[in-house]
């Protein structure tokens, strides 16, 4: 195998991923960058299912399938809102998507 | 928490283009780096023998998921804003999140195997004879939901 | 015979209603004849019952409703002394009738007018009939609504509409008391009925404290409407009224409520003790109206200062144990003090409302045949020997001369005397000396005001020669004690008061301008002018002692205490909503920083929990 590490290693990793994921999630304000942020936060938890699903007896790696599926169009609507919104108001900051706060 | 050479190679370069999607100046080079980030993650899933799954989040992710964005990118054109003062808030969040994520996967029981195994056509079983029902209701629940964040847009627009 | 009763007490309601509505579908006037006809009807009824007597009391009742236990009965109980304040009522009330039209001709109302005055002559009689406190409560407060209705029959007027607010709540301060002794004889002695009161009194079936604290409480409600002291300063405010208003009600009728309801529960009063308070009360009062009267410059207030000081004479009367003296003296004063009313109304009326004596002047050219009957009024009012006010004072004198109480003889007798000087001295003011600006256009008043004048006269010079028939109509057998010595020193000082009222207002020979230019005088001047301040100082009381303190931690109770909770639930959601609010801030990466918080927290409760 390529790859050696242990079940906590992997974790760390995904931690890291999910933590860098979150900090993009909080302070971005570009709604591209906040898709990236949860992008990473989606492969994260992706990572979490594989490693459980490889290391130990938990077959939880079929869900990865459905999360990437669940990702991929996700994307495509939230970059669809994106463009709709840039149409309509010409920028896509999202602390200035209000319309319906009370 | 032990790895081989590579394991943390694959690591630094997972976090450093994460890191560099976030943070670049150009959303293209982000998006790059976003695409290099994906690729990485497959090639983890490739290192831990699933090839198909690696397959698939090569496929969908760095390649849909990205033409998207690329895609997106061109149609709105670059929009960089300076990382606001709630930066500090995010960085401290995240890494609280990570000590805490950390700690549990030491301290909780990782290695007991679960109460009872089941299988995934099982857990889909379930899924459709339990819930698809309330699920349709959800659904509709939803859907009336935006409907109606729909209507309250179009009056506000049109008092405007 | 209890169907004519009852049909008595209706057919002024009845009557009151008709002449309403044809007043005000048909001509306005119309409503004076309906009124005089109901008027005349209800008289001969009364006369009617009254003649239906011999055969004992009519007594009728029925259970009018029930609650719980307590079954509310009404009923009627006529025996002579309710006939004869009925005869009162109607007899005086209808002459009133008549002399209104001359009185009221300007008016622009009359079916109003004519409405609350029968409406009151009818409860003034339904008062008198029944049989129980309640019944008697509900008519009380009757009286009082068509009193507060015709004092400010003139509504427009600022002054008349606050007097009648003043003589409202004024009497209705009295009537809570009244209400409450009420409750009391009814819960703990069981009973309403004035006869069965009486009648456990005569027992001694409960215990005399008892009885003093329903009397007292009665007691008070008769001070409110019977103006006296301390409840009295409504009366001279309530003279803003109509002067045929003021002589029915405030003077005839009505203000005897409250004589008429200690006469009628007179063993009760007796047994509990209560009597010497009503004594009391009345010298009291006599007295502060007697001197008030003599300081008053008003014709109207001076008669409604004599009619407070005649009502306290029937008190001290009723006080000292000499019920028919009391009643006899209403009867007359009734009549004399109806007589001077209407009197007074004729002259205000052709004077073009002067109401200040001052102003007028040598009246008795213009107006001979009303000076006569105001002097006849005058003479009866001051207990000169002919006429019917004479018998019933002196009558009274002697009572209290008996009784023996020296604080209660010396301001009776002061009061009682005191009349003539007031009295004449009004006269002379109004009647006598040079015509001044107001009384040189003034005529003699119309027949239609000269006959029931003439009338009332006629009564006051004809009732002594049937009193020995009335007293044993009303009391049967009743020692009536008689002191020559005493009726020679009334006389004697009676005689020296008009003296010396005939040398200052007759012929001048002093003038009291220098005595009121003088610190001392012009101060006693205004304090017997005022009514001893007895006013000022329930406007003191009620300002400082009422609001100053009940209401004033009432109202505190009710903004901060009442409004306060339901403002404070509103600001404390108000200010609840203002803070969350603050959390919606609508910007995205605040609600993310929220749920990775609370995501934070779950994983601290789900890792050392």
């Amino acid at each position: 195998m390529l790859l050696e590490a242990d079940i906590h290693a992997y974790l760390f990793l995904s931690f890291s991923l999910f933590a860098v994921g979150v900090y993009g999630l909080l302070s971005r304000k570009s709604v591209i960058r906040m898709l990236f942020a949860v992008e990473m936060i989606i492969n994260a938890a992706n990572i979490n299912f594989v490693i459980f699903s490889a290391q130990r007896n938990v077959d939880g790696e079929i869900f990865t399938f459905f999360t990437i599926g669940l990702a991929a169009l996700e994307a495509a609507v939230g970059l669809a809102i994106v463009i709709v919104f840039y149409k309509r108001f010409g920028e896509v900051i999202p602390s200035k998507i209000k319309n319906l706060r009370w | 928490m032990a790895g081989n050479i590579y394991f943390w190679i694959i690591y630094a370069v997972v976090i450093a283009s994460a890191i560099i999607a976030l943070e670049a100046t150009s959303l293209l080079w982000a998006a790059v780096s976003f695409v290099v980030l994906l690729s990485e993650i497959a090639l983890v899933y490739f290192g831990l023998n699933m090839p198909i799954l690696g397959g698939i989040q090569l496929a969908i992710y760095a390649g849909g998921v990205t033409i998207l964005v690329l895609f997106a990118i061109m149609m709105i054109g670059e929009s960089y804003r300076k990382p606001p003062g709630k930066a500090v808030k995010a960085i401290v969040l995240s890494l609280i999140l990570l000590v805490v994520g950390v700690v549990i996967s030491f301290a909780s029981a990782i290695d007991t195997l679960p109460f009872k195994t089941y299988s995934t056509e099982y857990l889909g079983t379930v899924f459709v004879e339990r819930y698809s029902f309330f699920t349709i209701v959800l659904g509709f629940i939803v859907a009336a939901i935006l409907y109606m964040a729909n209507a309250i847009i179009t009056k506000k627009r049109e008092a405007k | 015979m209890e169907k004519i009763v009852y049909l008595t007490i209706a057919i002024f309601f009845l009557g009151s209603i008709l002449s309403f509505l044809v007043g005000k579908f048909t001509e306005r006037w119309n409503s004076f004849w309906v009124a005089v006809v109901t008027g005349l009807i209800g008289f001969l009824l009364s006369c009617y019952i009254a003649l239906n007597l011999h055969d004992g009391a009519i007594v009728h009742s029925f259970e009018w409703f029930r609650f719980g236990n307590y079954s509310v009965p009404f009923g009627i109980y006529v025996d002579s002394l309710a006939v004869i304040m009925a005869l009162i009522a109607t007899g005086i009330g209808f002459l009133d009738i008549v002399f209104s039209k001359g009185y009221m001709e300007e008016d622009e109302s009359p079916h109003r007018y004519y409405f609350e005055k029968l409406f009151f002559i009818g409860s003034m009689v339904g008062l008198v009939f029944v049989s129980n406190l309640v019944g008697l409560y509900i008519f009380w407060e009757g009286v009082g609504l068509c009193s507060y209705l015709l004092i400010g029959y003139w509504y427009w007027k600022k002054s008349a509409a606050e007097a009648a607010l003043k003589a409202f709540v004024m009497t209705r301060f009295g009537d809570v008391f009244m209400l409450a002794g009420i409750i009391v004889a009814w819960v703990l002695l069981g009973t309403i009925n004035f006869q069965e009161l009486n009648a456990l009194a005569v027992a001694g079936a409960f215990s005399v404290k008892l009885g003093l604290v329903i009397s007292i409480l009665l007691f008070i409600g008769a001070v409110g409407k019977s103006a006296q002291f301390p409840l009295f300063p409504w009366l001279l405010d309530a003279m803003e009224g109509p002067t045929t208003v003021s002589a029915l009600i405030h003077a005839a009728t009505m203000v005897n409520a409250g004589v008429y309801m200690v006469a009628r529960l007179f063993p009760f009063f007796d047994y509990s003790h209560a009597l010497i308070v009503v004594a009391f009360v009345g010298a009291l009062s006599a007295f502060i109206a007697a001197t008030g009267a003599l300081a008053h410059t008003e014709i109207k207030k001076i008669l409604a200062f004599s009619t407070m000081e005649h009502l306290a004479l029937m008190f001290v009367g009723l006080g000292v144990g000499s019920a028919a003296a009391g009643i006899f003296h209403l009867m007359n004063h009734a009549i004399f003090k109806a007589l001077l009313f209407l009197a007074a109304g004729a002259v205000i009326h052709m004077t073009h409302h002067t109401k200040d004596a001052f102003k007028l002047g040598g009246l008795i050219r213009f107006m001979p045949q009303t000076a006569v009957l105001f002097l006849i009024g005058i003479l009866a009012l001051a207990g000169v020997p002919p006429f019917n006010g004479f018998f019933s004072k002196d009558w009274i004198l002697s009572a209290v001369y008996d009784y023996g109480n020296p604080v209660i003889f010396g301001l009776t007798f002061v009061s009682a005397v005191l009349c003539i000087a007031y009295g004449f001295r009004l006269w002379f003011v109004v009647f006598t000396g040079e015509p001044s600006e107001n009384s040189k256009h003034a005529r003699e008043a119309y027949p239609v005001m000269l006959i029931p004048l003439y009338v009332l006269a006629a009564m006051t010079v004809l009732i002594p020669f049937f009193k020995e028939q009335i007293i044993h109509f009303l009391f049967g057998e009743v020692h009536e004690p008689f002191h020559l010595n005493l009726l020679v020193a009334t006389l004697t000082v009676m005689f020296v008061l008009f003296g010396i009222v005939f040398l200052i207002y007759y012929k001048r020979v002093a003038s009291t301008v220098k005595l009121l230019m003088h610190p001392l005088g012009r101060g006693i001047n205004d304090f017997l002018f005022n009514g001893w301040y007895v006013d000022a100082g329930i406007k003191w009381i009620c300002r400082n002692v009422f609001y100053g303190s009940i209401a004033k931690a009432v109202e505190w109770i009710d903004i901060n205490v009442v409004d306060g909770a339901v403002n404070g639930t509103a600001r404390l959601s108000l200010a609840c909503w203002d803070r969350c609010r603050k959390i919606q801030t609508g910007d995205v990466i605040d609600y993310l920083t929220y749920f990775v918080a609370g995501v934070i927290a779950v994983a601290l409760i789900i890792l050392f929990v």
